[in-house]
């Protein structure tokens, strides 16, 4: 819901330039400040955007002079939405048009993408047009009295918490149940080769965090381990995936998250800094996620297809996905 | 005391990342868009600038010939991060004096020590000592 999330001082100085409007401007301006609508089907868009107050143009010529009206009578809307079929040449136009001028160009622009094709909604993302809210949440601060964005904001701290608490118990309880088995390969590995029991690997999680990832010693699990040939135990444990165990571990520590995107080495990483990828960073780095879970499918994903398994699940992610990603899991590895 | 950073990108995303990254040396401050720089800037005394630049927006620009122009501001060193490269690009770099410049994608690792080397520039009358020391010079 947007309304009521808009910067209140906006909103006052907003308030007192209603007096002297025409009336139908007048109509669109409420203390939330104004909605500025490009399209045919406002009353939907009001019904979906929980918005009442918006002032509508049927397209983007019409709208270019009305906006310059406002400018006149010193007025910004809050935002606009744009329910039109996409045509990149005339969307690219309007933005252009927004910011050749200053007052203009920090106005938040949302495109109704229900029906967009794949490509044009990457198209949209590309020139910075969007159909997420959190832009609009990120540009003004709430209301003093608002209870849906409090409601939504409490829900999603809630659900981090949530999911640090899940994650605390389940790989707390997993390295107590299976400490034997830790110091019973521990033993093996030992006995086996010389060096260490586990190996540290430097790895990238939320946000660009790097942390050492932890596992059971086997060839290719460091750089310089890459050359050895492995011996029968160690080929068990890679064949297996008990190598990974360890990661509950780095669960533990908070470095990752039993669900999450892949953890990726840093120069992979490296080459995903871009407005187009970055969003994947915005979710942790997990044991399991949605790319596990395609099962016999894995092998045949394209590291396009698992860049967009990385950044659906950075948007969606909750703890209901969590739970059926997990419920999943088991499945996906038997069918490899 | 950390010493103070300015992060101005548009991507949310890219602004996590690159405040996640540098905050472990710095005191970071983010923003999406000029004009909130243009704000913040006179008051909070800022010891570097990390610049995003698209290729559709210029205003960028308008902000390194605004940091130039100010007595106050022209010393902050800029370090840009672009979404593309041009000769346009690098005689705006050239002739605004910036001290740094990254392409998406980068290494956000790089550019921390970037900001170090430039916010904690190594202290030469150190290394000076350091060299006459092994040449046996004092």
């Amino acid at each position: 819901m947007i309304t009521g999330i808009l910067h209140k001082t906006t909103a006052e100085h907003q308030n007192s330039k209603t007096a002297n409007l025409p009336h139908d401007v007048r109509g669109c301006i409420s203390q939330d400040g104004l909605f500025f609508y490009i399209g045919e089907n406002l009353e939907n868009a009001q019904k979906f955007y929980g918005i009442h107050n918006a002032h509508a143009e049927a397209d983007f010529e019409k709208a270019k002079l009305i906006l310059d009206k406002f400018h006149v009578l010193d007025l910004v809307p809050s935002f606009i939405l744009i329910d039109l079929p996409f045509r990149e040449k005339e969307l690219c136009n309007f933005i252009l048009w927004l910011h050749s001028a200053r007052w203009s160009s920090t106005i938040p622009v949302i495109y109704n993408i229900t029906d967009c094709s794949f490509d044009d909604i990457r198209r949209l993302e590309e020139i910075n047009v969007t159909d997420e809210l959190a832009d609009i949440r990120e540009r003004f601060e709430p209301a003093e009295v608002v209870e849906e964005p409090v409601r939504q904001r409490t829900f999603r701290k809630r659900a981090i918490t949530g999911k640090r608490i899940f994650d605390i118990m389940v790989s707390g309880s997993v390295l107590l149940m299976l400490s034997p088995l830790f110091l019973l390969i521990s033993l093996m590995i030992k006995i086996m080769a010389k060096g260490p029991v586990m190996c540290k690997v430097n790895y990238v999680g939320q946000h660009f965090r790097v942390f050492p990832m932890y596992r059971f010693r086997t060839p290719g699990c460091g750089v310089s381990e890459r050359a050895k040939r492995p011996n029968p135990f160690e080929a068990f444990l890679t064949k297996t995936y008990l190598n990974k165990l360890p990661l509950f571990i780095n669960v533990l520590k908070g470095d990752m998250s039993i669900v999450g995107n892949r953890p990726l080495p840093l120069h992979e990483a490296s080459k995903l800094t871009d407005n187009k990828h970055s969003e994947r960073f915005n979710a942790p780095a997990g044991i399991t996620g949605l790319m596990q879970i395609t099962g016999k499918r894995r092998n045949n994903l394209n590291e396009d297809e698992k860049m967009w398994l990385d950044i659906i699940y950075a948007r969606q992610q909750g703890l209901a996905m969590d739970f059926q990603i997990i419920m999943e899991t088991p499945l996906a590895m038997f069918k490899r | 005391m950390k010493k103070k950073v300015l992060c101005i990108e548009s991507n949310l995303s890219m602004r996590l990342v690159i405040q996640n990254v540098l905050s472990e040396s710095f005191r970071v401050k983010t923003v999406s868009n000029i004009f909130d720089a243009m704000d913040q800037l006179p008051s909070s005394g800022f010891d570097c600038i990390v610049l995003s630049v698209e290729k559709r927006n210029l205003l960028p620009a308008a902000l390194l010939h605004h940091l130039n122009t100010s007595c106050f501001l022209k010393d902050i060193p800029v370090v840009m991060i672009a979404d593309y490269e041009n000769e346009k690009l690098r005689k705006i770099c050239d002739d605004y004096d910036v001290s740094g410049f990254f392409k998406k994608p980068f290494d956000p690792l790089r550019l921390y020590e970037s900001v170090r080397t430039i916010c904690y520039p190594p202290d030469t009358s150190q290394i000076i000592l350091k060299k006459r020391k092994f040449l046996n010079l004092n």
